[in-house]
């Protein structure tokens, strides 16, 4: 059933879903995104808040599923799929770090460590499936 | 989504080039998934269209619980559609169909006519109806053919997980027998009123489903089905928990013995779903 040949990158895509499935539940659910929103010391979310975050959890939902099915397909026809999930963590990263510096506030947080584990993951994924952009595209 | 592909060609959906069959399940799927996103991701909505449910807690609660229950369902289905029909998986629905007929009909009949709302049952039934068609056009006359060995694997910590998991659905539903209303009590923050126990029929309903398909799996063998529904109803849980406790809703350390059978359920399907995924 499971047609991703590497083992590693099962596990890391399973672990990933898992989390992204977490976070997902916590958003679309009102009491939870209020009290996940309370833990990072913001002010209590009104409706659009909730609306935005719902839609965040929705769209880790369908990403969770992408996994999924990438778990269940070759490597070979889910190269476009790690290479953009790829990005999508790194920008993820990047943002959660730009929103950190712009206010003035640089500290190690559970949402900033699971943004690095996400990316570390995918790298991974993506370099042990032979994904890399490098291995297809000759830069010269 | 599933008729979509099947008149593409490309995949033929069920494994079956009978129409019928396909559109009922279809019909299904919708019925499911529709009641699946619903009562998980807007309760509020079912909530008011049924003058008897009042917006609280423990009525979303429930609505949660049946939300997840539907979508490993639509899960079992999607499975089917790529792998073929499967006598175990409709052992669990069609059972789990025609409870949940008999439930809506007792709750609404229980009502005063001005709140009574039967879309529901309506739904319900046509459910059963679709299922049964499909059942018996696809697969023909029941079927108990022995397997060769329990469970049909000679795996045994999956069948050490599977016995355990029958002998707990059994459990809930003769717990319920004897003690109705022990659930709510057990569960802090859950209020009990006629509506909450109504509910908790439901998820005994869904343990006795549970039972027979467990039942009919440990003579006729495992259904991947069943365990990739199973799968995806158990992660929900789990991340469901993991989400009360980590926003402090769980109040007076919650309900211990519902703490344990998520984690168990969900390590247990996952063991079972790694170690048998290899041969489907």
């Amino acid at each position: 059933m499971i047609k991703l040949e590497d083992r590693i990158s099962v596990i890391i895509l399973c672990l990933i879903t898992f989390m992204g499935t977490f976070y997902a539940l916590m958003m679309v659910n009102a009491n939870f995104a209020t009290a996940f929103l309370e833990s990072l010391g913001r002010p209590i979310p009104n409706e659009d808040t909730l609306f935005w975050m719902g839609w965040w959890g929705y769209i880790y939902l369908g990403l969770g599923i992408g996994n999924i099915m990438a778990i269940l397909s070759p490597a070979s026809d889910s190269r476009v799929f790690f290479r953009a999930m790829t990005m999508v963590a790194m920008i993820s990263l990047i943002r959660v770090l730009g929103n950190q510096l712009a206010a003035d506030d640089l500290s190690i947080t559970p949402t900033l460590i699971a943004q690095f584990l996400v990316l570390i993951g995918y790298s991974v994924v993506l370099t042990r499936t032979n994904s890399r952009l490098g291995k297809h595209f000759g830069w010269l | 989504m599933l008729l979509l592909l099947s008149n593409r060609g490309e995949i033929v959906m069920f494994k079956t080039d009978d129409k019928l069959i396909q559109i009922c399940l279809a019909v299904s799927y919708a019925i499911l998934a529709l009641y699946g996103i619903i009562n998980y991701f807007n309760p509020e909505y079912i909530i008011n269209q049924y003058n008897s449910l009042e917006s609280n807690d423990t009525n979303r609660f429930f609505l949660g619980w049946y939300g997840m229950m539907n979508l490993g369902a639509v899960a079992g289905l999607i499975y089917m559609g790529y792998k073929g029909l499967d006598r175990a998986y409709f052992a669990y629905a069609i059972p789990l169909a025609a409870l949940f007929t008999i439930w809506a009909y007792m709750g609404q009949s229980a009502l005063p006519e001005d709140q009574q709302n039967w879309t529901a049952m309506g739904l319900f039934v046509v459910n059963l109806v679709v299922l049964l068609i499909a059942r018996i056009r696809g697969l023909g006359g029941l079927d108990f053919t022995k397997a060769v060995n329990m469970w049909g694997t000679s795996d045994k910590l999956c069948q050490i997980i599977f016995t355990i998991g029958l002998i707990g659905q059994a459990l809930f539903v003769v717990q319920y027998i004897f003690a109705p209303s022990s659930f709510i009590d057990q569960t802090p923050g859950l209020e009990a009123s006629d509506v909450a126990q109504r509910f908790v029929m439901g998820l005994m309903f869904f343990s006795l489903a549970w039972t027979i398909a467990l039942l009919y799996q440990l003579r006729t063998g495992y259904s991947m089905s069943l365990i990739v529904t199973s799968l995806v109803i158990s992660t929900m849980f789990m991340c469901t928990m993991l989400n009360f406790y980590a926003s402090g809703s769980v109040q007076d350390g919650g309900n211990t013995f519902l703490s344990i059978n998520i984690l168990g359920n969900f390590i247990g399907s996952l063991i079972v779903f790694f170690r048998l995924q290899s041969q489907h």
